[in-house]
């Protein structure tokens, strides 16, 4: 085989034969081995040639083998890498999992912050300084106020404890919304203290909707750069934090509530409890266990309510309350007697109200009321009552008897001495005759009297009923007038009467009662007028009443007694002379009678001018005309 | 002429006098103090007036009342009920023909019966 030079980059070598041999590694050529002589005219054997061959296999085996190590390395920086990333997401996750165990968990807002803090410091790929704090929005003060911290130094734990929105790197963060970064104490530092170390910051916003709810403060290392991945991993449990805040906030809120509903519930005087569907004890308040009782709850708790009522009313509020629950009826009330621990009886007046799941009912809820005294009171009232009813009706039924016995004498009395007036016992000289007159005048007041009481009685006890008819005005007038004018003329008083011309011919009512009234009202003008008149006139008030006046020219009586002189046994006083002396009942009997009639008494008075007393009757027909 | 009879059914002895005294100008005047007395006494004479009381033993007036207005032999008979109650008054005002409330007027109870003879 014929070597020659052909290529200058051999020339310098002097090589007179030269052999080159591939370095192949399967299919790839790693490169060319060449080897050369320096002797002039000499070959190379096959021999030799067959060694440079297999020492190119060999330099191909091992040029190989150093590629496989540095693909190795790169497999293994790359593999380094995708265990960091991995190790970033799952401490990442870790942080996140222990954020959200947190929200399970009862802690208070600030242990909550704290366990934050300390999970944040526990991450190892981000090499921040294990120094930090917690600030919390406070709307009252508008501040951020420090909650939590980890290594501050007593002097910043103090400057810091409320900082405005914008102060600080800390209030920048709540101002701007955004993650303050700092790597060395730069002029946004504006909270300051002697010996102040160097230090960066990732000042963290806790942001929910759009409010800044708090900022999260780290401490890192002066000159610490800041990487996109702590970035993205503060975002993410900024968002965690500002989840877990809002959620405290609530439940603090509800919490709250249910503690102020609670105190409410359990200090309230009233006892509140609640049952199952079936009636048995679920809650009771403390009240119930006092008001029934009871040491514990657990005596009552389970228990049905009809145990705790009077045995002879559990049949009654069985009854109630099943239909309550049949008709959910949503409140009701109702009154029953309880039995206590003590075996007493205790009134309750219980309102409940059915608790519902959607349309089912699934238990009801009971705030009942101690009403004993109350029932004492109610029962002490309708036995007073009945007693006072009762007092009433024996005193009329004893007046009633008392003027009867007495009429039965005063027969005898007025009988005899109109019988020796009459003269039936022979002639009666001047003094016999003047003692006569005294004894029937005594014994006529005496029946009037008793006549007056008889009738006091018979409205009082509501047993004088009204004989209803219809009657000429005109006519009652004239018999008024009979009446009276004899006693009128006695006294040398003018007595007059008068009917309006628009007055019916005829009117319904109680005639005789009419006539009592108007000859006690006219009756008292003529006693109590020394000289003057007394007029009685009928007159249309209106379409549809009639009116009685009953005017004098007597004393008149004084505002001070207007309102006395209508009630039983009053008189106004001095007013009582031998010649006017009364029982005191007629303006009493008058009015009530009036008003049992459907009519109204008033009166005008002027002292020493007269009396005017008006009777106004509505004008009805019989029922059913 | 003999005088008419009125009988006199009044228990009080002394309202019985009174009556028999301010009656017997006009009447043959006869007083009778017992209810069922009353009754039986009116089997045997048809009076031209009675006065009765109402509470009476024996028999009350009212039961008298109702007797006399029941029995056709005694259609003549006029009835003045003296009574001191007035609700038993207002019960038989209707059946008698007139009711007198005590005290009874003797001016009045003469006038009255004057009337009826």
């Amino acid at each position: 085989m014929e070597w020659e030079h052909r290529d200058r980059k051999y020339a310098d070598l002097l090589a007179y034969a030269i052999i080159e041999i591939p370095i192949m590694a399967g299919e790839r050529c790693l490169g060319v081995l060449t080897l050369s002589r320096s002797k002039p005219d000499y070959t190379f054997t096959a021999a030799q040639t067959e060694t440079g061959i297999l020492f190119a296999r060999l330099v191909a085996l091992v040029l190989d083998n150093a590629n496989l190590y540095e693909s190795a390395v790169k497999e293994i920086a790359e593999r380094e890498r995708a265990q960091d990333s991995l190790q970033y997401s799952n401490q990442q996750q870790q942080v996140i999992n222990s954020l959200l165990k947190i929200s399970f968990e009862d802690n208070s807002m600030d242990e909550m912050l704290s366990i934050i803090l300390d999970e944040i410091f526990s991450i190892e790929w981000m090499t921040i300084s294990q120094k930090g704090g917690v600030f919390l929005f406070n709307e009252q003060t508008n501040t951020l106020d420090l909650r939590v911290h980890r290594n501050l130094a007593p002097a910043l734990e103090i400057k810091c404890a409320k900082l405005n929105f914008g102060q600080c790197l800390c209030g920048r963060a709540a101002l701007s919304r955004e993650i303050q970064f700092a790597d060395c104490l730069d002029e946004r530092h504006e909270i300051r203290y002697e010996g102040m170390e160097e230090h960066g910051h990732y000042n963290v916003p806790i942001l929910q909707g759009g409010k800044t709810l708090g900022v999260i403060v780290l401490y890192l290392p002066h000159g610490y750069q800041k990487t996109e991945k702590d970035i993205a991993f503060l975002h993410t449990v900024a968002d965690a934090v500002a989840v877990l805040l809002r959620r405290k906030q609530v439940e603090t809120l509800l919490l709250e509530n249910e503690a102020r509903f609670r105190q409410i519930v359990e200090s309230a005087n009233d006892v509140i409890y609640r049952t199952d569907m079936l009636g048995n004890f679920i809650y009771v308040n403390p009240t119930s266990l006092i008001i029934m009782g009871y040491k514990n709850e657990s005596e009552v708790l389970g228990k049905n309510y009809l145990e705790l009522a009077a045995p002879e009313w559990r049949h009654k509020l069985k009854r109630f309350y099943n239909r309550q629950f049949l008709t959910k009826q949503s409140n009701t009330y109702f009154e029953f007697p309880a039995i206590n621990a003590g075996g007493e009886a205790i009134w309750f007046g219980q309102s409940v109200q059915i608790i519902k799941d959607g349309d089912a009912v699934v238990g009801f809820q009971a705030v009942a009321r101690d009403i004993t005294q109350l029932k004492q009171a109610q029962e002490a009232l309708s036995l007073s009552r009945d007693q006072a009813l009762e007092a009433s009706r024996a005193k009329s039924q004893m007046l009633s008897r008392v003027s009867h016995e007495l009429r039965t004498p005063l027969g005898g009395v007025l009988g005899f001495a109109e019988l020796l007036q009459y003269n039936a016992f022979g002639a009666l000289n001047k003094k016999q005759e003047e003692a006569v007159d005294h004894i029937i005048k005594s014994a006529n007041y005496l029946t009037s009297m008793v006549n007056d009481l008889l009738d006091e009685a018979q409205i009082e006890s509501g047993s004088l009923l009204l004989d209803n008819s219809y009657f000429d005005p005109a006519e009652l007038l004239e018999n008024v007038n009979s009446s009276m004018s004899m006693l009128a003329d006695k006294k040398n008083i003018i007595f007059k009467t008068e009917i309006s011309s628009d007055l019916p011919d005829e009117l319904y009512g109680d005639v005789k009662r009419l006539q009592q009234v108007i000859i006690n009202l006219a009756g008292n003008a003529v006693k109590f007028t020394r000289e003057g008149e007394v007029r009685v006139a009928f007159k249309r008030a209106a379409p549809t009443f009639w009116s009685i006046e009953v005017r004098d020219t007597g004393a008149g009586i004084p505002d001070s007694e207007r309102q006395i002189i209508f009630e039983p046994f009053r008189q106004i006083n001095n007013s009582i002379t031998r010649e006017n002396r009364g029982s005191g009942l007629g303006l009493a009997i008058t009015k009530q009678l009036v008003e049992l009639m459907g009519g109204q008494i008033s009166l005008e008075s002027k002292v020493g001018k007269g009396s005017l007393f008006t009777i106004t009757m509505p004008i009805t027909n019989a029922p059913g005309e | 002429m003999t005088k008419p009879l009125a009988l006199i059914v009044e228990d009080d002895p002394q309202l019985s006098q009174i009556f028999t005294l301010t009656l017997c100008e006009l009447f043959e005047t006869e007083s009778i103090t017992d209810g069922s007395l009353a009754l039986t006494r009116l089997l045997e004479v048809v009076p031209h007036l009675v006065v009765l009381d109402i509470n009476l033993p024996g028999a009350s007036g009212a039961q008298i009342l109702h007797f006399i207005r029941a029995d056709a032999r005694l259609n003549t008979t006029r009835v003045i009920l003296a009574t001191a109650n007035i609700r038993q008054a207002e019960d038989l005002q209707d059946e008698a023909d007139i009711v007198l409330l005590k005290p009874v007027s003797i001016g009045q109870l003469r006038d009255l019966a004057e009337r009826l003879i």
